[in-house]
């Protein structure tokens, strides 16, 4: 590092800590109305995340900056930018327990979302429609008619894994298929990652660059990703996405990782000065990682793996699994305990699919906002394509050996794992 | 463009791929053309079952209590069909209902029946809106109406009972009971009917025929339904419980089974095999 770099990451962690310090909302005060009857006016600040049989309102108290979490039933359709009369028993959100025996942190995982009570199923009356951003509700509207054609023309439960894969959909999954997603360390396809939408994009990058020159192809592969961005309604998550994927894109097509995994850091860097809560949110550390073992470890471990055939992208995909399964391992077992026996079998035997089902489905559903019947037969591709990966992940999810859970895995041992791994990209020596 | 050309034949010959596969999945799927199919579908504790008539008309009898109605639909629903003839609520619990806002959301509904009370439950009152504002034709069940699936067939749906005013009874013996007819065999769907609305439908009935092939037990197999007299008269080769594994209520009850068990009715629950298909030629029942 330079003295130049140097400098500018003291200033990014003085400016975080301003940030951290007076700009981020602290929890409101208002313990002494946790379970009590409270009626106030609100508006949904975001698209209403549905689950299999309930939704959850993200809902700003007016004239206020607090946030409520309002789960409700699916009877009523709630859209971004309802202004709504609710009335219910205020509570708070409690930790508790996953399928996999480990606490889950729920309390800090709202938190992070400035979301500190909660309302569970109280009375709601819809006073006005249409009050947010009209930006935001364009978008939202596009991501809604998209999710409501894939369901026209895939079946369920395909059609709920299509919505992962390319909308970071998980509402669609019971506790069964959930469960088996994450005992198969396959979770990662239905999050929404750069990972995945890196590979779109790249595919769509070497496709045009049969046509167009090398640079024009990498601004239509961006360009792909922030159509990806758009259409998951540019939240939080799907923005970060997109700035790993494009990272993620450059480094491979250009071959300078340096470069990429310096432009990883400063986008890092960049989020978390904007707020430093991020550092603490899982899913930040599991796609800033992983894009750094994905650009970094494969030329570590390539030599083992020169036996596979380099055709079909095979080689290319195992060595990439290896390194972001490797990669996540640590932080993996830190946070939900569980690790995996099937994960690099089953991640190799979907992953050279998903590109395919992504594509199809993003044909399928864009095809079907147009006419039904000429989105049928592509939806029927995805279908069977996604109904192999849904196989494959309940088949080996299934299996009681599948994984098991590590009760506790302390924080200092990741440290020294992670440290062992940079150690061992950057300094060791052949 | 030329060498962006040379992908065009794959993607094409995988469309053609998949539209022929597609083709002979459904061609395969129903080998004999003639057959009625009807599944009481495994939507944990709760009632849905659907109906297809050989020339494709469908119906759906209730709609479980939640969205798992639309995964079980699915498995026993044509690929990519969205769209039902004709869906009979029988009456307006939740577990009954509480699929139907969200199938009403993805599913074009041709027609609705119910027995015509309005409840002022959330979900009964959405399911309500979610019928006006679709514009669907809505028809109130009565005694006496009969709607034909498959005239070529012969496969026709008798309502038997409300036979009278229920709305002001308990809400379980307002359920709509509807007698499926096709050939020979016959089915007859109760929904939460009790013994004292199987007793007012003997009573009605009279010397009327009431000897049925497939009983769907009212109210999930509960003991105050089917009552010795009631399983007597109707003599079904098969009950059916719709019910879910391990389901608070106890469901179904052994007082029921005892009954089964003592005129020697076998029985099939949702909540043990999951969906039940039962198909019929108009002659015998295969299951």
């Amino acid at each position: 590092m330079s003295k130049k770099e140097i400098i500018l990451i003291i200033f990014l962690a003085i400016i975080a800590g301003v940030r951290y310090l007076f700009f981020i909302p602290q929890a409101p005060n208002f313990d002494y109305l946790v379970g009590e009857n409270i009626g106030f006016v609100g508006q949904i600040v975001e698209n209403p995340d549905e689950r299999l049989n309930s939704q959850q309102l993200k809902v700003k108290i007016n004239n206020q900056k607090i946030y409520l979490l309002v789960s409700t039933s699916k009877a009523t359709e709630y859209k971004y930018g309802d202004k709504i009369y609710a009335e219910g028993k205020l509570s708070k959100p409690e930790n508790f327990i996953t399928a996999q025996g480990k606490e889950f942190n729920y309390i800090k995982y709202l938190a992070n979302q400035d979301i500190y009570f909660l309302l569970k199923y109280p009375k709601i009356e819809i006073i006005t429609r249409d009050n947010g951003n009209s930006v935001y509700a364009f978008l939202y509207k596009i991501k809604n008619s998209f999710i409501k054609s894939i369901n026209k023309v895939i079946d369920l439960p395909e059609s709920s894994l299509a919505g992962g894969l390319v909308l970071g959909l998980k509402g669609g999954f019971d506790e069964e298929m959930r469960n088996n997603l994450i005992e198969t360390g396959t979770i990662h396809i239905v999050a929404l990652s750069g990972y995945n939408v890196s590979i779109v994009a790249e595919g769509v990058m070497k496709a045009f660059k049969q046509v167009f020159s090398q640079n024009i192809s990498i601004v239509l592969g961006m360009v792909t990703i922030l159509l990806f961005v758009i259409l998951t309604g540019a939240e939080a998550t799907a923005v970060r996405a997109g700035i790993m994927a494009t990272i993620m894109l450059v480094g491979r097509m250009t071959g300078r990782k340096y470069l990429a995994g310096r432009g990883l850091v400063i986008a890092a860097l960049l989020m978390i000065t904007y707020d430093p809560r991020i550092v603490t949110d899982m899913s930040f550390q599991l796609s800033f990682i992983a894009t750094a073992g994905v650009l970094f470890l494969p030329t570590k471990i390539l030599k083992y793996f020169s036996f596979l055939p380099v055709r079909f992208g095979v080689r290319e995909m195992v060595v990439s699994t290896v390194s972001a399964t490797i990669s996540v391992l640590p932080i993996v077992l830190y946070s939900t305990g569980v690790l995996s026996i099937v994960s690099i079998l089953v991640n190799l035997l979907i992953l050279l699919f998903i590109p395919y089902a992504m594509l199809f489905v993003f044909i399928a559903g864009a095809l079907g906002l147009i006419s039904k019947a000429i989105a049928i037969p592509f939806g029927f591709i995805a279908f069977i394509i996604l109904h192999y990966i849904l196989s494959a992940i309940n088949i080996f999810g299934s299996f009681r050996f599948s994984s098991f859970t590590i009760q506790s895995f302390p924080l200092i041992i990741v440290i020294l794992l992670y440290a062992g791994i940079l150690w061992w990209v950057f300094i060791k020596k052949k | 463009m030329k060498k962006y050309k040379k992908y065009l034949p794959y993607l094409l010959i995988l469309v053609i791929l998949g539209v022929t596969i597609f083709v002979w999945q459904s061609v395969l799927s129903n080998k004999n053309p003639r057959m009625l199919k009807v599944a009481f579908l495994d939507v944990g504790q709760g009632d849905a079952i659907y109906i297809e008539a050989p020339n494709k008309k469908q119906v759906l009898i209730d709609g479980g209590k939640d969205s798992k109605l639309l995964y079980s639909l699915s498995k026993v629903m044509p690929f990519a069909d969205r769209s039902l003839d004709l869906l009979i609520i029988t009456h307006r619990d939740m577990d009954h209902i509480g699929g139907l806002p969200m199938l009403l959301d993805g599913y074009r509904v041709e027609k609705v029946i119910d027995n015509g009370i309005k409840d002022e439950t959330e979900i009964s009152k959405s399911v309500d809106e979610k019928i006006k504002s679709r514009s669907i034709e809505s028809e109130v069940a009565q005694k006496d109406m009969r709607v034909f699936l498959d005239k070529e067939n012969d496969i026709y749906l008798d309502v038997i009972y409300p036979n009278r005013d229920v709305s002001d009874i308990d809400s379980n013996d307002g359920s709509v009971v509807v007698k499926l007819v096709h050939g020979e065999n016959s089915f007859l769907f109760t929904g939460d009917a009790s013994i004292y609305a199987e007793s007012l439908i003997m009573w009605e009935e009279g010397e009327n025929d009431l000897d049925i092939d497939v009983l769907k037990l009212g109210h999930h197999g509960a003991r105050s339904s089917s009552s010795l007299l009631w399983l007597e008269k109707t003599s079904p080769e098969l009950a059916i419980v719709s019910a879910g594994k391990n389901n608070s209520y106890g469901h179904p009850h052994k007082e029921t089974l005892e009954r089964l068990e003592n005129l020697k009715i076998p029985f099939l629950s949702t909540a043990e095999i999951g969906t039940i298909l039962i198909k019929s030629d108009g002659q015998k029942l295969e299951y």
